[in-house]
């Protein structure tokens, strides 16, 4: 190929080349503006509020508990079966790593005590394999 | 020869001994990763894993309709032989030396990509480089090269099957030794995975353009798609006969819904993306009913839980989260330049035709491998994406790596910009290093 025509060569990829790029910048900003113009999510409390609503289960929005209203996702208080539980959804694993010591630290929960990932639960008694099986269904989103 | 990178000036000697160097980087994860990820870890692994013993040791093939009776038995026979070496040797784990054929064929392919880049770019030594290193640090290649699955071993035959219709174009040598040699390769591969099926079409469809542009070339162009035609279809024959003697489909017998294709998925399962989730949220539980997403989560990270979480590593973590979704982030850039050297070569190939039929060879292969894994996922559609993994379009990587390559030189040209992207990629490259050992 000679010089003119390896120059043509060259200016026509990187023409095509910048085009390839401008259109994937436009879907990319698409993408983008399409994701931060999409409906907020519900926080990961108002999730579990949610879940436990479509069950039936009524709860109560935290107070008195200055641990669980600690926690960096929010708390609520419900109850399982006859069991009362406070679900303090903390914002990493870290955080409720802390909450479930300051819960130890305050008190002596044994098995009351539970931690999933980022998710703490205080149960009032001990809870059963249902009981336990229910919140962390409902608490799914916000363990993670 | 010297190609200009970043201001400096890359001699294809050092292009060379860089790419061997990446080579042999890949080369030792791979082979590390056979031997220590589970055998059992992979996609439908146990299935396979019996498959591979029935074949080898009986000389069996699956029962109807049981396993993966629908998958070929080429890679199979190999990966079963090995694991009867692996019992004779008495390993903890034979089947590791089924993942040993994996890893084997990941580090080939390799090798041809950076024969391939040189083929169709001989005076660029930047676009080898840059395609190989692409390659090495592609997550789905070291993911699906540590398991007990036949897609490496396809990917292999599929680029071998590129590489000899790359020296049929450049060299203009449409002899039937190369034509026979691309038949007999487009029919192992159907031996291996079906999927390969898309390489025939893009082997027929290069040589037919070659015979519509170049009359010079017509008759032998033409002879020779009709000989590796022949091949591909005479070598896999036996496998699709049996087939067809006992399945409604010789390639894959599954149900479909009824209705029209396009219809069974919603309109955002072809369009979004699913921002935030497919940067912020990479697994699964998230993006559900996202092509894009899906494929994009499970190229570059872990969406199903194979490889950095899941069964053989435990549930998730924070840390493990984290690793993810830098994972999400560390690919947009390498996605992006691929996507444009796709889409730039595309429109050369389209508004140039004349100049370069060889870029077909190129574009061509991720077009068809999307175009199929899109047909997968839209024909038997299922909830958790199951149906939709970058795995399943592995033997377009080649390719796709060469577009990255093509797109990185032609940026390269201007001193800062090549400078500045070969930082970064390096940077990325290294960052993603802990994803890539298991």
């Amino acid at each position: 190929m000679s010089a003119v025509g390896l120059e043509d060569g060259r200016r026509a990829e990187n023409r095509w080349l910048i085009g390839g790029l401008v259109a994937v910048a436009i879907v990319f900003v698409g993408q983008l503006a399409g994701g931060l113009v999409r409906a907020d999510e519900p926080s990961y409390l108002a999730k579990v509020e949610t879940c436990l609503t479509e069950r039936s289960t009524a709860f109560d929005a935290m107070v008195g508990d200055p641990v669980a209203l600690s926690a960096d996702r929010g708390a609520l208080r419900t109850s399982v079966g006859g069991n009362g539980v406070t679900v303090a959804l903390g914002g990493s694993e870290s955080d409720a790593r802390r909450i479930f010591g300051d819960y130890e630290a305050v008190g002596s929960p044994g098995a009351r005590l539970e931690q999933r990932r980022k998710v703490v639960f205080l149960w009032d008694q001990p809870p059963t394999g249902e009981q336990r099986d229910f919140m962390v269904l409902c608490t799914l989103d916000a363990q993670e | 020869m010297r190609s200009v990178c970043g201001g400096t000036t890359l001699t294809a000697r050092s292009s060379a001994v860089a790419s061997v160097a990446l080579l042999a980087l890949l080369a030792f994860l791979a082979l590390r990763n056979a031997f220590t990820y589970p055998s059992i870890g992979g996609y439908d692994a146990q299935e396979y894993i019996t498959y591979a013993r029935d074949v080898a040791e009986r000389g069996a093939l699956p029962p109807n309709g049981v396993g993966a009776y629908y998958t070929p038995p080429g890679f199979m026979a190999i990966a079963g032989l090995m694991g009867s070496l692996g019992r004779a040797l008495d390993m903890r784990d034979p089947d590791h030396l089924g993942q040993l054929v994996a890893a084997v064929s990941v580090v080939a392919t390799g090798v041809v990509v950076f024969l391939l880049a040189r083929t169709l770019w001989p005076r660029r030594p930047v676009v080898w480089l840059a395609s190989v290193g692409f390659y090495s640090f592609f997550p789905i290649v070291l993911k699906t090269g540590a398991m007990f699955h036949p897609e490496p071993l396809g990917m292999l035959v599929t680029a071998g099957a590129m590489l000899v219709l790359a020296l049929m174009v450049r060299g203009e040598a449409y002899s039937w030794k190369l034509a026979s040699c691309l038949g007999v390769l487009l029919g192992l591969g159907q031996l291996v995975r079906a999927w390969s099926l898309w390489m025939v079409a893009v082997a027929v469809v290069v040589l037919a353009t070659v015979a519509i542009l170049d009359r010079t070339v017509r008759r032998s162009a033409l002879r020779a798609a009709a000989v590796a035609l022949a091949l591909a279809v005479i070598v896999p024959l036996p496998w699709y006969v049996h087939q067809a003697t006992r399945y409604s489909n010789p390639v894959f017998d599954r149900p479909q819904e009824s209705g029209f294709l396009l219809s069974r998925r919603p309109l955002a399962f072809y369009v979004d993306a699913g921002y935030p989730d497919i940067v912020f949220r990479p697994w699964q539980g998230h993006l559900n009913d996202r092509f894009i997403g899906v494929l994009y989560s499970e190229t570059w990270g872990d969406y199903f839980g194979i490889w950095a979480w899941g069964p053989g590593r435990g549930d998730r973590t924070d840390a493990i989260d984290a690793s993810l979704v830098r994972q999400s982030v560390l690919g947009l850039l390498p996605t992006a330049l691929a996507l444009a050297g796709l889409l730039s070569l595309l429109g050369l190939a389209v508004a140039r035709p004349r100049e370069d039929v060889a870029r077909l060879i190129v574009v061509l292969p991720p077009l068809a491998a999307l175009a199929s894994v899109l047909y997968l996922g839209v024909a038997y559609p299922t909830s958790d994406g199951d149906t939709v993994k970058g795995t399943y379009a592995l033997a377009a990587v080649p390719a796709f790596a060469l577009c990255f390559g093509f797109a990185f030189d032609v940026l390269a040209r201007r001193r800062f910009v090549g400078l500045a992207l070969a930082l970064l990629l390096g940077v990325s490259a290294l960052a993603m290093l802990p994803f890539l050992v298991w």
